[in-house]
């Protein structure tokens, strides 16, 4: 077996520290430990910080629970708020009703009417469009009485959703992998999709490089949904300025998260670099 | 928390909810107070956060453990609740949150101590968000690795990346306050 460096030795007391270093090399590490004074020091130190990291955090906060009135009061919003679960068939089949009699009135068709299960509205119009609009360009469906076109974003990788388009904007809200959540707006570029934020309801703007874009289920390029689908919108201003001593790059600049270039010479690229979180991150080297 | 349980919250079913709730409170208090650093705060939150997970239980796919989902969602709600601190000017003052120190008769070694564990706060307080967070998770919260990965959305390798840097930081401080209190 090699015998471990002072570097490997550090690195790996950091990965047993987060429970990730393998049984195995556990075993060579105690035992380099017991022959390294260096490593082993290393290994008191980070020892006693990670004892003074939790004896820090838990004399800042203590163990409280949420006070029995804010329990209470919780408990009683919660109560008072149907679940949407139980609200949603009514509704769908309300919209369903509604979509139904105006079609009924306007074209003097019988719309069909999908059985159950219930198919969702969304679904629906989607596979209808898809059939009506075949031999048409996205121009002529304005005039064409079809179905709406829907458009929707799935994340390949959960994805943060900020206020605006850049990392030096706050993260709004968050956007799962694999969901798919409805664009409002595109920025003028076709690199941002704007959306309200599915937890905090506020305007957030995520990266579309590590996006999905569907229309009516096919996957397309941003530049290809029609304006009428999905806007343009103008992107937010840069954040202002706060007092800091260190020059700030440009919001307009691309982060390094995706900007082409190994900016921390790791060997590895944009999104290939662990260090990335995600596209708007701009700092490839943590 | 159990599927039959989970299935009946997503039905409307008050008593599943409330034992849901019950169940969990403490826990998203606790977390809401780790990121907000105020009470009052934090209860706001945990209620808005609760609020929030049941309007989105439908996505809930149980891919991560219930705890690291709800989890998520409160840190954005209380991300949300920093900005708008920040919006107001309202900015989190380190003098107001030293007053909620009580002073300390223990003997000398404990004040050391007490010291330290100050001046580590301090510093983990001072890190940007990307390091703090998986400090406070890891330390405070007691989650793994993998949990903390589920809850900030970010891959295993970037979660011991930013803990080890962070670490290595905060070992820094407390060296240097140790030799300038030698130097006294």
């Amino acid at each position: 077996m090699k015998a471990l460096t002072h570097a490997q030795a550090q690195e790996w007391l950091q990965l047993a520290a987060d429970g990730l270093l393998p049984a195995e090399q556990q075993a060579q590490l105690a035992a380099h430990l017991q022959s390294c004074p260096q490593c082993q020091a290393y290994a008191d130190e980070l020892n006693s910080l990670e004892g003074l990291l939790t004896h820090s955090l838990e004399s800042r906060w203590g163990n409280p629970g949420l006070p029995p009135a804010a329990s209470r009061s919780l408990l009683e919003q919660l109560g008072s708020q149907p679940a949407r679960a139980t609200s949603t068939p009514w509704l769908i089949l309300l919209a369903l009703a509604v979509a139904a009699l105006l079609a009924w009135l306007l074209f003097g068709q019988t719309p069909a009417v999908p059985g159950a299960p219930t198919p969702s509205p969304s679904v629906a119009a989607s596979s209808a469009a898809a059939t009506a609009t075949a031999s048409r360009t996205p121009a002529t469906t304005a005039t064409a009485p079809t179905a709406p076109l829907t458009l929707f974003a799935v994340p390949l990788q959960t994805a943060n959703c900020r206020e605006g388009n850049s990392s030096q904007f706050d993260i709004a809200d968050t956007l799962y992998q694999n969901e798919r959540y409805q664009p409002i707006g595109r920025g003028t570029d076709n690199l941002w999709l704007q959306f309200r934020g599915p937890v905090t309801q506020t305007l957030c703007w995520a990266f579309v490089g590590n996006m999905t874009v569907l229309l009516n289920d096919e996957t397309v390029a941003l530049e290809d949904v029609p304006e009428s689908v999905l806007p343009y919108i103008a992107y937010p201003p840069a954040p202002t300025a706060t007092a800091t001593l260190t020059p700030q790059p440009s919001p307009t600049a691309v982060p390094q998260c995706s900007d082409g270039l190994d900016n921390d010479g790791d060997g590895y690229t944009d999104m290939t670099d662990r260090e990335c979180s995600d596209p708007s991150d701009d700092n490839e080297a943590n | 928390m159990d599927a039959q349980t989970l299935a009946r919250c997503k039905a409307g079913d008050v008593q599943a909810i409330e034992s849901l709730v019950l169940e969990h409170k403490d826990r998203l208090f606790r977390f809401c107070l780790s990121i907000l650093d105020d009470a009052a705060d934090a209860e706001d939150a945990t209620q808005e956060s609760f609020i929030a997970a049941l309007k989105a239980l439908k996505n809930y796919r149980e891919e991560s453990s219930f705890q690291t989902w709800l989890f998520s969602i409160a840190l954005n709600v209380c991300r949300s609740q920093l900005r708008q601190r920040k919006r107001r000017a309202r900015l989190a003052s380190s003098a107001a949150l030293d007053l909620a120190r009580g002073s300390s008769n223990n003997p000398e070694r404990e004040v050391i101590e007490s010291e330290r564990a100050d001046a580590l706060w301090h510093a983990i307080h001072n890190l940007d968000e990307k390091h703090r967070l998986p400090i406070i998770l890891r330390y405070y919260h007691e989650l793994s690795v993998q949990e903390i990965a589920e809850v900030l959305g970010i891959a295993e390798g970037t979660v011991h990346s930013r803990l080890s840097i962070s670490r290595l930081q905060l070992n820094g401080t407390l060296k240097r306050m140790q030799s300038k209190r030698a130097n006294r």
